[in-house]
């Protein structure tokens, strides 16, 4: 051991952790660290007293505390980190390994690390913050004014992430999260116990309440979600449905009347209409093969479109209707956002083959949005085929083909939002557009098949 | 032969300071780097089919850590140490003979006990609250420079705290110098 800690490593250790070291300053230390075992065990072990400080229970004076009760002036440089702040969740361990395991190893392992009670928070910490901003996000307060995304979110603020693939993640004082995917809009109540969504999705990992403090309830237009015992849950407000899916935990839904509407438990899916009707169903992984069957009316659910049948052939067609992304009107097919489920998942191998005809020839794009794997992770990435819809050769009413990989897809040179994360990707809304000429487009057969030799592109 | 889950779970817990720290080394965010133990432990137990024994997991946890760590530090744009250092620390901080016994984590807590009531409040702020020097400064009234030198000699009072606890030396139960 150095038996003398030199105080220069420890200043650029403290300047380090706020990342505001000089660039001179860096390079300091990153000489020092590749070319001294001695700066390297101390830096460890500065580390270590960080970790080791933060668990330590707060002791602090009366006199101290009473100073936090004035309003908190919240820096805008403040980090993320104060608001990502989460002790070790008991729930999750106990959960994994069953209460066997967990009594085996909680009592001497885990008791002294993981279960010691968190600090008090301070008055800073009682703010709902918002982080992990991606995009185009918003916070408009209650009386209208908007608010940087930075700072805490008050009250009565409603957040929107708008166009694609923007997100951004909510935290509460208490520990629990909830994510915003892309084109939603969440309200807070007029405490930070209640939030309603208003539209899209959200994905929440929502704690037990502190002592004396009130769940988190989420909120939508044909339920309302609470439970004491904290859970993890993705919830999906489109105009005529709402979707509660359980991953973690049981959840209390009832309408906004108070009339129980049950509960859902983990790996189930409740789907609430406006109507009034329920449906409940298991949560099933994500198939690799898309084939839906136009003969049915499956665009019952669908936002855009129709179904029809054009010499008693079943087709989908498009319909006129104001796109928010592009903001203006446009003949588009979109089918409804099946966030939880998913349409389909895909490899950039995976083929996806369209049979349509168009009266006209024109440009048209077929687009998938995707997301990851972990239905709890906001982050979503576009797909898309930009080309165009080819009308049939005179004399012929036959189909064309569009033949396309996921793949080419991504990496389409009209694709502003491709993916940044890995395969698989999760689609979970598609759109066939053809802008604002009326093509006449009629898609008759739609389906995408995993790679290799039982399906399209090889590896 | 897969691991059982309560062995990977007691490995992990017994090196939890160990995997936590390298974390926090790279996001500079105590409760993220908690987050990202919590993350890893499930993930162990996840892979478990994979490891060789226990060494293997200590290791393999380290790794996944500062991947993790790494993916959040840029998501926050914060400069990075470049991946030869890190490389050289992720090595150091695998060593068994390393820093984080369990003897020194021991001596460590017993240290941060013995602070006075306003270095552990500036602990506290600092890491527990995650509130940057300005932050500190701005509470506490007092300029930014100050708060780093004051945070630097708490550092290293707790490291000689430490030997001295470890030494046997006769001073253990004096209060930490700073």
């Amino acid at each position: 051991m150095n038996p003398s800690p030199d105080l220069r490593l420890a200043e650029l250790f403290v300047r380090y952790w706020d990342n505001a070291l000089t660039a001179a300053e860096a390079e300091e230390l990153e000489t020092r660290l590749a070319t001294d075992p001695a700066a390297r065990e101390w830096f460890q072990v500065l580390t270590q007293q960080a970790v080791a400080a933060a668990d330590m229970r707060a002791a602090r004076p009366e006199q101290a505390r009473a100073s936090e009760t004035a309003p908190p002036a919240v820096p805008a440089h403040a980090p993320e980190s104060q608001t990502t702040g989460r002790r070790w969740n008991r729930r999750r361990v106990l959960g994994y390994l069953g209460g066997g395991v967990a009594a085996s190893v909680g009592a001497v392992a885990l008791g002294r690390w993981l279960w010691s009670a968190p600090a008090q928070p301070t008055q800073q910490h009682r703010y709902v913050r918002l982080g992990s901003v991606r995009g185009d996000v918003t916070i408009v307060a209650a009386d209208g004014t908007v608010l940087p995304t930075d700072g805490p979110v008050p009250p009565g603020s409603t957040v929107t992430t708008a166009r694609r693939s923007a997100s951004a993640v909510l935290f509460y004082p208490d520990g629990s999260n909830v994510a915003l995917t892309e084109d939603s809009i969440v309200t807070l109540g007029a405490s930070d116990d209640r939030l309603r969504l208003d539209r899209g999705v959200l994905a929440a990992d929502v704690r037990p309440p502190m002592v004396g403090r009130s769940p988190l309830t989420l909120e939508t237009a044909e339920t309302v979600l609470s439970s004491s015992a904290g859970f993890i849950t993705t919830l999906y407000q489109a105009a005529r449905i709402t979707e509660v899916g359980v991953q973690r935990g049981a959840i209390n839904v009832s309408a906004p009347t108070g009339r129980s509407l049950g509960e859902v438990r983990g790996g189930e899916l409740l789907t609430v209409g406006s109507d009034g009707g329920l449906q409940r169903q298991a949560i099933r992984d994500t198939s690799d093969r898309f084939t839906p069957e136009l003969t049915r009316a499956l665009v019952a659910g669908w936002d855009v479109g129709s179904f029809t049948e054009i010499e008693k052939r079943p087709v989908v067609v498009p319909t006129y209707w104001f796109d928010p992304y592009h903001q203006r009107h446009m003949y588009q097919i979109r089918s409804d956002k099946q966030w939880v489920r998913g349409f389909f998942r895909l490899q950039p191998g995976s083929e996806i083959v369209v049979r349509y005809r168009v009266r006209e020839t024109g440009p048209g794009q077929l687009c998938f949005c995707v997301r990851t794997p972990d239905i709890r992770s906001p982050e979503t990435g576009m797909l898309e085929w930009n080309g165009l819809y080819e009308k049939s050769p005179p004399g012929s009413d036959s189909l064309q083909t569009i033949r396309v990989s996921a793949r080419a897809m991504r990496d389409d040179k009209g694709n502003k939002h491709a993916p940044k994360f890995d395969v698989p990707w999760i689609g979970f809304l598609f759109i066939f557009n053809t802008y604002e000429r009326d093509l006449g487009l009629q898609i008759a057969d739609f389906r995408v098949t995993p790679p290799g030799p039982a399906g399209g592109n090889p590896e | 032969m897969t691991l059982e889950a309560d062995s990977i779970v007691q490995v992990l817990l017994r090196e939890r300071l160990r995997v936590t720290a390298l974390a926090a080394a790279v996001t500079r965010d105590v409760h993220a780097a908690d987050d990202i133990f919590q993350q890893v432990v499930l993930a162990a137990l996840e892979s478990r089919a994979q490891f060789r024994g226990l060494d293997h997991v200590l290791a393999w946890a380290l790794r996944a850590a500062r991947h993790r760590a790494l993916d959040l530090a840029r998501s926050r744009r914060l400069r990075s140490l470049p991946d030869e250092v890190l490389d050289l620390l992720e090595s150091r901080w695998a060593d068994p003979a390393g820093a984080a016994s369990s003897d020194r984590g021991e001596a460590l807590h017993r240290c941060l006990d013995r602070l006075t009531n306003s270095a552990r409040e500036l602990l506290q702020m600092r890491y527990a609250e995650g509130l940057t020097a300005v932050a500190v400064a701005e509470r506490l009234r007092r300029t930014v420079d100050a708060v780093y030198q004051t945070l630097s000699r708490i550092h290293r009072g707790l490291r000689e705290c430490v030997e001295r606890e470890l030494g046997g030396n006769e001073g253990s139960s004096r209060e930490v110098p700073l």
